[in-house]
């Protein structure tokens, strides 16, 4: 008796990924199974916590080239409106993340600071360079003006903003409202967080480090982009990062089990990819 | 650190232009006011095959940052 027939008339399993992952998978030509069910996991999950919505754009840096780390897991169209990045000279690629090499190199987002409300963000950065810093560093972010700052930087001096002298500080800023929170090792999954003017909070691995009840005041909206591994300071890039960047993100405020949800969900795709920190 | 020196006319004709559909060049002035251009390896081998491959041919300076904070 021959068993080739009924092996031919049954069903070929196909691994199918959420339309959202393939969509990135598609686009970005991961063609590594492991990479491609990390990005399926990490889509199901930002699901399944009922955060996806809440983002603008999703850099999962994954692939290992310059090419491949540019989409937005949100939107994966290679265009300026899509959020997908571009770089500047000095990120070396590879397949733990891009590494920035703080003196010229960030990543343009495309994304515009009033597209989101000052006083209801996040923004994300996972880190996986412990360096300290004697000059600011920011990580995400831009500058529309001095007194007015808007970004993330993991470990840095922030003498401008505050009249610190130490270098282990980490920060989101408005008109008022910086968060110095003592930080000596610039590694991990940092999330600066507001869901109001007065509720200010840095999360690091899950936890919250920093918190600031001041007001951020009432500052306006700036059309400037946020930039990835610096700041956008008026239009010129500037306040270099050196950390290697696995991840990062920008969107709406979370809150504090939302913030909790995304480090399980990122760092539970950072550990299938065997480069978390 | 260490970068390639290029001319006043260099770094304003190239600032901001991509050499692949990814990456554009972008030039920093050390603390005496010279144009630097800092290539990774990846910046490296994207440039090789294009008309700027000249620029890596460049030697290496030492770069001296402005104070900025």
């Amino acid at each position: 008796m021959s068993y080739y027939p009924l092996i031919s008339i049954m069903p070929k399993t196909v691994a199918a990924y959420d339309a959202d992952a393939q969509a990135f998978i598609t686009a970005a030509v991961i063609t590594d199974v492991t990479q491609q069910g990390a990005i399926n996991t990490l889509v199901l999950a930002l699901k399944g916590y009922s955060i996806w919505t809440k983002f603008k754009a999703i850099y999962p840096i994954v692939g290992g080239t310059a090419s491949q780390h540019k989409f937005n897991l949100k939107d994966p169209r290679d265009l300026d409106v899509a959020f997908r990045l571009t770089y500047a000279t000095g990120f070396t690629h590879s397949a733990t993340g891009m590494l920035p090499n703080g003196t010229s190199a960030f990543g343009n987002t495309f994304l515009a600071g009033n597209l989101l409300t000052v006083s209801n963000q996040a923004m994300s950065y996972y880190s996986r360079t412990n360096t300290s810093a004697a000059v600011n560093m920011y990580e995400v972010g831009y500058i529309p003006a001095t007194i007015y700052r808007n970004g993330l930087g993991v470990r840095s001096t922030f003498r401008s903003v505050a009249n610190r002298s130490v270098s282990d500080i980490a920060l989101i800023a408005g008109t008022g409202a910086a968060i110095l929170a003592n930080n000596l090792d610039s590694t991990g999954f940092y999330i600066a967080n507001r869901n109001s003017n007065v509720d200010n909070k840095i999360h690091k691995n899950g936890v919250i480090v920093g918190i600031n009840t001041s007001s951020i005041g009432t500052p306006t909206t700036s059309s400037l982009n946020y930039y990835i591994s610096a700041s956008n300071s008026n239009g010129t890039a500037n306040n270099f990062s050196n950390r290697e960047c696995a991840f990062a993100s920008i969107g709406d405020g979370l809150t504090d089990t939302d913030a909790s949800n995304l480090y399980t969900a990122v760092q539970a795709y950072q550990t299938t990819l065997s480069r978390q920190v | 650190m260490e970068g390639r020196i290029v001319t006043n006319e260099q770094a304003e004709q190239l600032q901001g232009v991509f050499f692949d559909s990814d990456t554009f060049f972008n030039f920093v002035q050390d603390i005496n006011d010279s144009y630097f251009l800092f290539l990774s390896s990846s910046d490296e081998v994207d440039i090789a095959p294009t008309e700027y491959a000249y620029l890596l041919e460049i030697p290496l300076s030492p770069y001296v940052p402005k104070t900025t904070n």
